[in-house]
C-alpha cells in the first residue's frame, strides 16, 4: 500500500513537471527589449519596387522581416537604425539568413529604387530598399500603423525633411506584424531578441 | 622715460588681451568628434528623382557630425554655426521624438551651459552635412569649423566612423 502511494506521488510529480515544460515550450518566445504587438496583426500583401524589380511581401514569407520606414536624405535617425540593423544581423552569425532587413522609403519623390538600393547596400549587401507611389505607400503605412508626413520646404529652399515613425517593426514568418523596437535599441539587444523569436 | 612707461603699458595691454582671447577659446573643448560614414556611389546625384537646387555639386548624400562640447567658463555659450568643406551645406539640427514620430529641424544655435556640456548624438542634436562632395569612408578625417557666440571659432578634426 505504501509502495503504491509512493509511485502515485512520483507519477504526479513527473506529470506536473511535464506540464510545466510543455507550457514553457508553448509560450511564445519572449523578446525582452522590444514590445510585442498582441495579437500579431495579419498584413495585406503588397507590391513595391526594389532596385532589382517589383517585390511582394508574400515573396518574403518564411523569414523574419525587419521593416524600417525612412528616407535616404535623413542624416541622423535613419542611418543610426540601419547601422544597428547591420550590427545585429552580423551578431546573428549563421542565423542571419533567416532575417531580412527592409527599408521602405516614405519619400517617393526623391528616393528612386536605384538610389534606395545604393543607400541600403552601403550598410549591408543583403538589405532591401523598397518604394512605391504615394497611394501604395499610404495604404501600406496605414496597415503597419506607421505615420509619415512630408514637410514643405522652407522658403527659398528645395530640400525638405520627412517626419516618420521611427520604430523597427518585425513581420513574423506568417506575415503578421508582431514586434516593435525603438530605433535606438542596441544591436546586441536586438540580436538577442531575434534569436529568442527564432526559437 | 615716458616712452618706456608707454611701451610697457602697451606690452601689458597686448599681453592681457592675448590672455583674454586664449581663455575664451580654451573655455570650449570638443571631445569624441566623429562623422558618420556615407558611401553612396558616384552616380547617386543623378538618381535623385527631383534634383535639389544648389546641391548639384554634391553627390546627394547626407551625413552628420557628433561630438561632446564642454564649457569650462562660468557663462553659458552657444554653438552658432558649423562649417566644413565636405558638404554643400552645413547646419545645426535637432532630431526629436514627438508621439512616436521622429522629426528633424534646424536649430538657431546649440546652448552649452556654463560649467557644463552638451552632447551631439544620434537622435538628438547633430551637425547635418547636406550634399556631400565626396564619400566619407571610415578612418577619413573631416575638418569642421565651429563658431561659438563667446569662444569664437574652434577648428576640429572629426574622424569618420562606421558605428
Amino acid at each position: 500500500m505504501r509502495r503504491v502511494r509512493w509511485s502515485f506521488w512520483i507519477a504526479l510529480a513527473l506529470l506536473a513537471g511535464g506540464l510545466v515544460t510543455l507550457a514553457w515550450r508553448l509560450q511564445p518566445a519572449a523578446a525582452r527589449h522590444g514590445e510585442a504587438i498582441s495579437p500579431a496583426k495579419p498584413l495585406q500583401d503588397f507590391t513595391l519596387q526594389s532596385e532589382a524589380g517589383p517585390l511582394r511581401l508574400s515573396d518574403l514569407r518564411g523569414r523574419l522581416l525587419l521593416f524600417f520606414f525612412a528616407y535616404t536624405y535623413c542624416p541622423d535617425v535613419c542611418p543610426t537604425a540601419l547601422s544597428t540593423l547591420k550590427a545585429s544581423v552580423e551578431n546573428l552569425g549563421a542565423d542571419a539568413a533567416a532575417v531580412q532587413v527592409i527599408l521602405v522609403s516614405v519619400d517617393p519623390q526623391r528616393d528612386t529604387p536605384e538610389r534606395l538600393g545604393q543607400f541600403v547596400h552601403s550598410f549591408h549587401p543583403a538589405f532591401i530598399g523598397l518604394t512605391g507611389d504615394k497611394d501604395t505607400l499610404d495604404r501600406i503605412t496605414a496597415d503597419f500603423g506607421v505615420f509619415y508626413r512630408i514637410n514643405p520646404p522652407e522658403a527659398g529652399r528645395s530640400d525638405y525633411t520627412v517626419d516618420h515613425s521611427s520604430n523597427i517593426l518585425l513581420v513574423d514568418k506568417q506575415g503578421r506584424l508582431a514586434y516593435s523596437w525603438p530605433f535606438d535599441v542596441s544591436a546586441k539587444d536586438l540580436a538577442a531578441d531575434l534569436q529568442a523569436l527564432m526559437r | 622715460m615716458k616712452t618706456k612707461i608707454f611701451c610697457t603699458m602697451i606690452l601689458i595691454a597686448i599681453f592681457v588681451s592675448a590672455c583674454g582671447g586664449k581663455t575664451e577659446a580654451a573655455s570650449i573643448t570638443i571631445e569624441n568628434a566623429w562623422v558618420r560614414a556615407a558611401q553612396m556611389g558616384s552616380g547617386m546625384g543623378n538618381n535623385m528623382a527631383t534634383p535639389m537646387a544648389g546641391m548639384e555639386g554634391g553627390n546627394g548624400a547626407n551625413s552628420a557630425a557628433y561630438m561632446l562640447i564642454k564649457n569650462s567658463s562660468s557663462t553659458a555659450d552657444k554653438l552658432l554655426k558649423a562649417e566644413s568643406d565636405v558638404a554643400m551645406m552645413v547646419e545645426t539640427h535637432l532630431s526629436e521624438m514627438k508621439d512616436g514620430v521622429m522629426t528633424m529641424h534646424e536649430v538657431e544655435g546649440i546652448e552649452v551651459p556654463a560649467k557644463g556640456q552638451v552632447e551631439l548624438k544620434p537622435g538628438s542634436y547633430h551637425v547635418m552635412l547636406m550634399g556631400l562632395k565626396r564619400d566619407l569612408n571610415a578612418g577619413d578625417k573631416v575638418t569642421l569649423t565651429l563658431t561659438f557666440e563667446k569662444a569664437g571659432k574652434v577648428v576640429i578634426e572629426a574622424e569618420v566612423r562606421n558605428p
